[in-house]
C-alpha cells in the first residue's frame, strides 16, 4: 500500500487499528436512530448532535495510549511539525464520527422516511461532532484537572450547538467552525510540548 | 547532554545526565533503572525535552528545533513490534511516508538492511531497519540486547550509536559485545 502523504499514512494506519471501535460506534449510532424512529426532525437533530458528540469524545480519547503506543512513538520520532501531526490525528475521530452519523441518518431515512430528513441538521450534526472530537483530543495530551476541563468544554460545546440549532443555524455552524479551528491550534501546540513518557 | 534531567509532576525521573558522543562513535550509557533508560533514550532522540540542563544533537537543541534533531536521529524503542502492519513492507512504507522518503526505494533499502540483521528477532529488527532507512547520523537504542550488538554495528555502518541500559552490567555487556573497551 503506497501512501499519498504523511497525513494519509498516519490517518489510515490509525483508522485501520480503530476499525473495530468505529464499527461498534456506527452500530450503536444506528441502534440509537432506530430507537428514535417515531420522533420528529427536532428530536433527531438533537439526538444526532448529542450522540455524535459522545462518539467523537470516545474516539478522540482512544487516540492516545494503550494500543496506540507503538504508533505514537513512531509518529513522535518522525521529523514532523506538531501541527502536521495534529491535523493528521484529528482526521481519525472526525472520519469515525462521520461514519457513525452516516449510519444514524441512514437508519432514520429508512425507519422514519424522507420527510424527517433535512440537510441542515445532518451537516450540523457532523460539524458539531467533529468540533467536539477536536476539543476532546486536547484532553489526550493533558492530565488531571486540565484533562477534565477539556472534556467538560467538549461536552459544553455539544450542548451549546444543540441549543443554538433551531433558533440560529448559521450561528451554530459558525460556533462549530470556530471551536474546531481553535481546538486544532490548541492541540497542535500542546502536542509540540508533550512528552510521550508513561 | 550536560546535566540534563527530566521531571514529571514534580518528581525527578531522570537525575542529571552528562555525556558526549562524537560523530560515528559508540556509547552504551548506564542508567539507574529501566524507566530512566527509556527516558534518556527519548531525550537523545528529541522525543522528550529535558526539564533542566542542555541537550544538543549535532548543532540542534531538541527544545527549539525538534524536527531537525529527529532528522539526524533514528530511534529504536525497547519493546516495539509493528503488530498492526500485515507485512514488513507495509511497515516500511508507513515509516517512509512519515519520513517523506521514496517508499519503493525505502522498501528495497530496508530489505537489504533486514538481510544483514540475520538472527535478530523481528520485534527489534523491524524497528531497527525502519530507523536506518532514513540514513540517520545517530542511532538511539533503548535497552538493546548485547546479543544483537555485532549485527547492529554492521547495519549502522558509520552512524553513531547511543544506547541506554537499565544497569551498569547491561551497558558493559553491550560494550563488550560491540568489541569496545568497557
Amino acid at each position: 500500500m503506497m501512501y499519498e502523504s504523511t497525513a494519509s499514512a498516519i490517518a489510515f494506519t490509525r483508522l485501520q487499528r480503530m476499525a473495530g471501535q468505529i464499527l461498534y460506534v456506527a452500530a450503536a449510532s444506528a441502534l440509537f436512530a432506530a430507537l428514535q424512529m417515531h420522533l420528529d426532525l427536532a428530536a433527531h437533530a438533537t439526538g444526532s448532535i448529542l450522540f455524535g458528540s459522545l462518539a467523537g469524545m470516545y474516539l478522540a480519547l482512544a487516540q492516545r495510549g494503550g494500543r496506540m503506543r507503538e504508533l505514537e512513538l513512531c509518529e513522535q520520532s518522525a521529523p514532523l511539525y506538531a501541527r502536521e501531526l495534529a491535523r493528521a490525528i484529528a482526521l481519525v475521530p472526525c472520519l469515525g464520527v462521520t461514519t457513525a452519523l452516516a449510519a444514524y441518518w441512514l437508519v432514520t431515512l429508512i425507519s422514519s422516511g424522507p420527510s424527517t430528513l433535512a440537510a441542515m441538521p445532518i451537516f450540523l450534526s457532523v460539524a458539531c461532532a467533529c468540533a467536539v472530537s477536536i476539543v476532546a483530543l486536547c484532553a489526550t495530551v493533558r492530565a488531571g484537572v486540565w484533562q477534565l476541563s477539556y472534556l467538560l468544554l467538549a461536552a459544553a460545546l455539544a450542548a451549546i450547538v444543540a441549543a443554538l440549532e433551531f433558533p440560529q443555524p448559521p450561528a451554530a455552524f459558525l460556533f462549530c467552525a470556530m471551536a474546531g479551528f481553535i481546538g486544532l491550534r490548541q492541540y497542535g501546540e500542546a502536542l509540540a510540548r508533550w512528552n510521550p513518557v508513561t | 547532554m550536560r546535566d540534563a534531567t527530566f521531571a514529571q509532576r514534580g518528581t525527578q525521573l531522570v537525575p542529571p545526565q552528562t555525556l558526549e558522543l562524537d560523530e560515528g562513535g559508540r556509547l552504551a550509557h548506564p542508567c539507574a533503572d529501566n524507566r530512566a533508560a527509556s527516558i534518556v533514550a527519548m531525550m537523545a532522540a528529541g522525543l522528550v525535552r529535558a526539564t533542566d540542563g542542555r541537550v544538543f544533537v549535532g548543532a540542534f537543541d531538541p527544545r527549539i528545533q525538534p524536527v531537525h534533531v529527529k532528522r539526524l536521529a533514528g530511534y529504536v524503542p525497547h519493546d516495539a513490534l509493528p503488530y498492526e502492519f500485515s507485512t514488513f513492507e507495509h511497515y516500511i512504507e508507513y515509516r517512509a511516508a512519515l519520513w517523506q522518503l521514496p517508499q519503493a526505494e525505502s522498501v528495497v533499502r530496508a530489505r537489504r538492511i533486514l538481510a544483514g540483521l540475520n538472527g535478530i528477532h523481528e520485534s527489534f529488527a523491524y524497528p531497527l531497519a525502519g530507523a536506518l532507512i532514513a540514513l540517520p547520523r545517530l542511532l538511539v537504542l533503548d535497552r538493546p540486547q548485547a546479543l544483537y550488538a555485532p549485527q547492529i554495528i554492521v547495519a549502522a555502518q558509520t552512524c553513531a550509536i547511543f544506547s541506554t541500559h537499565g544497569s551498569g552490567d547491561d551497558a558493559a555487556r553491550f560494550m563488550e559485545a560491540c568489541g569496545l573497551p568497557v
